[in-house]
């Protein structure tokens, strides 16, 4: 068999070169297939030159350059749908979970449904698909694939972003899944990407600004254990101001009753009935004084929060909203745009009525008073009782203050009066 | 940028791969070459496949896992060898078979062997 010189084989290397292939592989395998053409050719006893000039009409009219179109058409074109899938997924995932976001925000129906699509869109299909996408891109430059970093950061990216969504929807499991996502983030992610991106000379830039990103977003990570008040805690603690409402509306008629009868008890000396009216008077403006609080933090909310809201003034907390805002709390006690805050003056109003109790009542029952209109707070000096009690508070926390402030006066009042009558 | 003779083109061209994974079965390893003199062998040069049509296909098939190559370096150029994977194997059996069964249902449907006709 007759077997082409090296000068040849240059010369048929050149002429394909020509026809500007880039596709090194298929280039090599063509040359390789005209030199076995030639070498048959020429075992027939044709010249090089002569069959060189038979095999050439292969060369023309880029032929070449049609097979390698085709050729590369047909490999990729799994990886060609795949990424136009990436980049329509890219944009409808995002979408959803802002228009979600604000929805939400809104308390508009619909929410719910908008950023549970959006984040199944984002972590189970779109976060699969750009990782093979990205490692298909990366062997096409013929490169090694760092497989575990993809795959460990496919999972801690699945975990994190269904942790995130279990949290917003109040799903249990969220801190398990965030918790998961950081040990994971730990452990195993962050090693492997360190350890990638100090090998990766290339993509310096790149991969130092995805450490930090990863950081980043474990720290938002962590935040989000406490962000936000689940739906159970403002439950049991709707609960809880409500029924020290109620406990304090029973006292207080238990108390009226009672002053009601020693009124008609002629035995009585005039001058207790005095003190045991008066002090009966002094609770009840104290009350609706904190009521009135109450029923200002509630419409400055929300609007709609005046549903809630009686004509005798009560409060049914069942058909309040945006429990969790502590911005109206602040407002009203601190400082509003139309008034000075009702803190201060309900602190000096509580004072007073401490003083006022702690004259009529006997040494024992002193030690109680004390204690439960305790306005002290853990550092006076820094942080008083009121901003210890109201900055930062929730509006439900808020009325769980004050109501159990009101039951705290009927119950002290009925102490005393026991006392004196 | 097909050239067949004798038969036509699109009749072959959805058989191409058939052909490149039975003569792989067969052959162990082959390069391209290889593989269009053993089909113009077999077919006494009724068929001869044109480099258009079956580099693309090779290449396909390997994108597709169905055979894997090595290169070895001869001289001063450089020849890539196939060889089926283990799904390629099945898979040339699976086609194979499926080929033949559309030969025979094509030869009653269009009644060239009488033999063959149950009517």
């Amino acid at each position: 068999m007759a077997d082409l010189t090296d000068r040849e084989i240059e010369i048929l290397n050149r002429e394909i070169d020509q026809q500007g292939l880039t596709y090194t592989q298929l280039q090599n395998e063509l040359l390789d297939h005209l030199c076995c053409d030639i070498e048959a050719k020429m075992d027939e006893g044709v010249e090089f030159m002569k069959a060189y000039e038979e095999v050439q009409s292969r060369l023309e009219n880029r032929r070449i350059q049609e097979i390698q179109e085709e050729t590369l058409l047909l490999i990729n074109q799994k990886y060609r749908m795949m990424k136009k899938f990436m980049y329509i997924l890219g944009t409808i995932a995002p979408s959803l979970l802002i228009i979600g976001a604000i929805f939400k925000l809104q308390h508009w129906p619909g929410a719910s449904v908008l950023i549970v699509l959006g984040s199944f869109l984002l972590g189970a299909v779109y976060l699969p698909v750009f990782a093979m996408v990205s490692m298909r891109d990366t062997r096409k430059k013929e490169k090694r694939v760092n497989k575990t970093l993809y795959v460990t950061g496919v999972i801690t990216g699945f975990v994190f972003i269904t942790g995130i969504l279990f949290k917003i929807m109040h799903w249990p499991g969220a801190g398990i899944a965030l918790l998961t996502s950081v040990l994971l983030t730990v452990v195993l992610f962050l090693p492997i990407l360190v350890t990638h991106a100090l090998k990766d000379k290339e993509n310096q830039v790149q991969n130092f600004s995805i450490l930090i990103f990863v950081l980043s977003f474990m720290a938002v990570n962590i935040m989000v254990f406490a962000l936000k008040i689940s739906k159970n805690v403002l439950h049991s603690m709707r609960i809880s101001a409500t029924e020290n409402m109620m406990t304090s509306r029973m006292l207080a008629s238990g108390n009226t009753l009672v002053l009601q009868a020693a009124n008609r008890d002629s035995t009585l000396s005039a001058d207790m009935l005095d003190q045991a009216n008066f002090l009966h008077e002094k609770t009840g403006i104290l009350d609706n004084y904190l009521q009135e609080i109450m029923v200002d933090i509630l419409l400055a909310t929300h609007d709609d929060n005046h549903l809630a809201i009686a004509e005798d003034g009560s409060i049914d907390l069942s058909k309040t909203n945006y429990q969790d805002v502590h911005k109206s709390t602040e407002l009203v006690i601190f400082r509003s745009e139309f008034a000075l805050g009702k803190g201060e003056s309900l602190v000096k109003s509580l004072e007073t009525h401490r003083e006022l109790l702690l004259a009529q009542a006997g040494p024992e029952l002193d030690v109680i008073i004390s204690e439960m209109l305790d306005l002290s707070s853990e550092h006076p000096e820094e942080v008083p009782w009121l901003v210890e009690t109201f900055r930062q508070t929730p509006m439900i926390a808020a009325m769980i203050s004050l109501s159990n402030l009101q039951f705290k006066l009927h119950f002290l009042e009925g102490e005393v009066l026991k006392e004196l009558l | 940028m097909y050239i067949w003779l004798m038969i036509s083109k699109d009749l072959l061209k959805g058989t191409l791969k058939t052909i490149v994974l039975k003569l792989l079965e067969e052959n162990g390893r082959m390069y391209g070459y290889e593989i269009t003199r053993e089909v113009e062998r077999l077919t006494e040069g009724k068929v001869q496949l044109s480099w258009g049509a079956l580099y693309p296909a090779l290449h396909k098939l390997e994108s597709d896992h169905l055979i894997t190559s090595e290169e070895e370096s001869i001289g001063k150029r450089v020849r890539k060898y196939y060889r089926l994977t283990e799904s390629g194997t099945s898979a040339a059996k699976e086609k194979v078979r499926e080929f033949i069964d559309f030969v025979t249902i094509m030869g009653r449907v269009l009644d060239t062997d009488p033999s063959l006709n149950l009517a």
